[in-house]
């Protein structure tokens, strides 16, 4: 068996609702492709060189995410397995969706497509397929039945996760916290609006995001009949601290296999997803992948 | 209506004037903030385009709120035994349509007229100047130095001196600052008409007592929160700056009115929510249109009130734009379809009908998110960059055309063939829309990769794709419509 762990910040630059799904720069959600930057592709990237990535100036004393999955630790039948720490790795054009609830009803959104690969400098190690129906691998996204998208939804759903706060570098889960770190970085991009002093582009990109951020400190609910009770836009905290955990036995077409892999048997790839940052439009994932060798 | 609201039969007016009011803006932001410019190839630097996003980031927040204020008023109109409805007559409406209080009714671009329009209907009564009842002109502009002090000078105090105003009722809102004078007619303002709603609950609370003036049935309210049976869930109503309460007694029902006006007009909120207020987001816009040169340039060239067809209460005819482009009609006969269909399920999810949660779910799965998010929306912004004509200049926009009154209660079997032949009948007007071909290849911006299609047609083959499957998942089973997994 071998045993693959892996984590880092990854960047899905994607519209959230209640825009439409395939909106390409963002209006009625809380994340926007800003002046100067290309179109959303709502694509799970986990590595800074690919296509579709954009990672964002945080300013001179603010640490915001840098793009990055890898493995961290790796066994072969239990013994430790140093050649492969430090591997790359990608879900290749992964989306997660929901199509405004056409597909999905319950917030917990799939991944889709789910290809995943682990690749050493130029070298790709091993890569497989999941299908949604292994019977027809073909079958549109749309037709998928109830049974074959629930095996693709997150299998735990965790709110002011400790675990997404400390992996994300928040001492604590508290809303408090995460507050005072949004509020951190939105001095930090003010600073760096005051040196950014001839480029106009640059400049709008950075009043959205200094005004998306300042939504927190915009606290009033005006049905509970009294203030202060929590911000106008929930979002802007909720998801922050969440965690969502998926458990998905990878059962497709195997395309590239260099470590000596069964190919007969789904290979549990189990991780998490939390710690989103709307602003920098990335969140972190922690998982495994268990693959049996031949 | 009376000046004062004293029986149950003029409440009942009054709400369903305030829902059709509601209704009527929500039209007019909506149609606004998708006439603005989105992308680099709309001849704007990319600077003007992120603010001008920003603009439509703001009214559709704006639009938004007025859905809340609709449902709002709607479960008011509900909790003393009314009928619900989403009734409104088609635009434009001459300017006297709605008396004095001079709403007028047009679906225009987002132009700097526009938002000045925009900014008196949300006008707190202070700044509004009243007109002489019989003044035949539009209402003035409002005066943007006074707007721009009102906005920044935090004259907000605190909710409990609301509450007492309200309280209060006209006799002593009259005397109070920011309410204006009654003048002998049954509204001046928005405002007052939510405040002679107020009134009205307080007067027939003490006539009838609570109990026998809050008749109706509690479920067959839409509300989102802790108490809602859907919270926690995608069909939450609390989200996305939404507040809905259910309207069961005098206290909830004035909370609700209260939270109008605040919302709105600004009245009386605290400094720190201020700039939110409908009033300030209008005047922000307006004073940035004249910063920047925005006022002419920052929407797209959409024609006003762009119809299919000359709707018979429309009035004036000749401010109306007759869509002549063929396959621009079909993409707007598909949107006023759409919208149509959308506001049935809402109509039925307000009705006595609907008696269980699965059921109420499955209609809140099918209106909200799809139709709302999914199709009204992206038809609405396809429409403002397709040709309204075939021989002259101008873009077309969604007319939210309706065919008559929306009315719907019959039984469950009729209205499930009903919405069966209606969905089906927008499956294949999606299909029809993508197999016309590609006439929008030669419009700006629509040629991406050699050999691909054009952004809008793969948009709308997008939607034939999500009206395929809420389709199929309709056939397979109207109460799980659109459901793919348990709740």
């Amino acid at each position: 068996m071998l045993r693959l762990e892996f984590e880092g910040f990854f960047q899905m630059r994607m519209a959230t609702d209640p825009d439409p799904t395939d909106e390409k720069r963002g209006v009625s959600g809380y994340t926007f492709a800003l002046a100067g930057e290309p179109d959303f592709d709502a694509k799970i990237h986990f590595q800074p060189d690919e296509p579709g990535v954009y990672e964002r100036a945080f300013g001179p004393t603010s640490k915001g995410p840098k793009v990055g999955v890898k493995v961290r630790r790796a066994t072969r039948n239990g013994k430790a397995a140093p050649d492969l720490v430090g591997a790359r790795v990608a879900f290749l054009d992964a989306q997660i969706i929901e199509h405004n609830g056409l597909l999905v009803r319950n917030d917990l959104f799939i991944i889709d497509p789910l290809r995943v690969r682990v690749s050493k400098g130029k070298s790709v190690l091993v890569e497989r397929d999941d299908w949604l129906n292994p019977a027809d691998p073909s079958m549109p996204q749309w037709e998928a039945t109830s049974e074959m998208i629930v095996r693709r939804q997150p299998k735990r759903f965790v709110t002011n996760s400790a675990e997404a706060a400390a992996a994300t570098g928040l001492p604590d889960a508290a809303n408090k916290t995460l507050i005072e770190n949004r509020l951190k970085r939105r001095e930090s991009l003010e600073a760096l609006l005051k040196k950014t002093k001839n480029d106009p582009v640059t400049r709008a990109a950075l009043e959205t995001r200094i005004e998306q951020l300042a939504i927190v400190t915009k606290w009033w609910d005006l049905s509970e009949g009294s203030w202060g009770e929590r911000p106008i836009d929930r979002r802007a905290y909720t998801l922050a601290l969440q965690l969502d955990g998926w458990d998905i036995a990878v059962n497709g077409h195997v395309h590239k296999d260099k470590l000596g892999c069964d190919h007969t048997r789904p290979w549990p790839l189990r991780f998490w997803m939390g710690g989103w940052d709307g602003d920098a439009l990335c969140a972190y994932i922690r998982g495994s992948w268990e693959i049996p060798l031949a | 209506m009376a000046d004062e609201i004293k029986s149950r039969a003029e409440l009942i007016d009054a709400l369903r004037l305030a829902s059709e009011l509601e209704h009527g803006l929500m039209a007019q932001y909506l149609f606004a903030a998708y006439s603005l410019k989105r992308y680099d190839y709309e001849g704007l630097p990319p600077e003007q385009v992120e603010r001008v996003r920003r603009w439509a980031s703001l009214i559709t927040l704006v639009a938004r709120q007025e859905m809340e204020h609709l449902g709002l008023a709607l479960n008011l109109l509900s909790a003393i035994g009314g009928t619900p409805s989403f009734s409104r007559p088609n635009m434009p409406q001459r300017l006297d349509y709605y008396g004095a209080v001079k709403i007028k009714l047009a679906l225009t671009r987002c132009d700097e007229e526009t938002i000045k329009r925009f900014q008196r209907f949300e006008a707190p009564d202070d700044l509004a100047e009243p007109e002489p009842p019989e003044s035949k002109d539009p209402p003035k502009p409002i005066d943007q130095k006074k707007a721009h002090a009102w906005c920044t000078n935090l004259m907000g105090v605190g909710r409990a001196e609301v509450a007492a105003a309200l309280e209060a009722g006209p006799g002593l809102l009259t005397a109070a600052p920011h309410i204006d004078i009654l003048y002998g007619i049954p509204y001046q303002s928005v405002q007052e008409l939510y405040q002679k709603i107020t009134s009205g609950f307080e007067h027939l609370s003490n006539e009838l007592g609570e109990r026998n003036l809050f008749i109706g049935k509690p479920e067959n309210q839409l509300f989102g929160g802790p108490s809602s049976p859907q919270h926690g869930t995608m069909n939450d109503l609390n989200q996305y700056g939404l507040d809905i309460i259910g309207v069961t007694d005098l206290a909830s029902a004035k909370q609700a009115t209260r939270m109008i006006v605040e919302q709105g007009e600004g009245v009386r909120v605290p400094p720190s929510y201020l700039p939110n207020t409908h009033f300030c987001i209008f005047t922000r816009i307006r004073g940035e249109m004249e910063e920047y040169g925005l006022g002419e340039s920052g929407a797209r060239p959409v024609v006003p009130n762009p119809m299919t067809v000359l709707q018979p209460d429309v009035s004036p005819d000749d401010e109306v734009s007759v869509i002549t482009n063929a396959h621009t009609r079909e993409v707007a006969q598909l949107f006023n379809e759409s919208y149509e269909v959308m506001l049935l399920l809402l109509l039925y999810l307000y009705s006595d009908q609907v008696k269980t949660k699965a059921q109420t779910d499955a209609l809140m799965d099918a209106a909200f998110f799809p139709f709302m998010t999914m199709f009204l929306r992206p038809l609405a912004e396809i429409l403002t960059e397709l040709p309204a004509f075939k021989d002259k200049p101008g873009n077309a926009g969604p007319g939210f055309e309706l065919s008559g009154d929306v009315i719907l209660f019959p039984d469950l079997d009729e209205t499930w063939t009903l919405f069966q032949e209606r969905i089906d009948s927008l499956v294949a007007g999606y299909q029809r829309v993508v197999s016309m071909g590609d006439p929008w290849l030669d419009l700006p911006g629509q040629r991406t990769e050699q050999g691909k299609p054009s952004q809008i047609w793969q948009r709308l083959d997008y939607l034939r794709q999500s009206m395929e499957r809420l389709g199929a998942d309709w056939q397979a089973n109207w109460l799980n419509i659109g459901r793919t997994t348990e709740v």
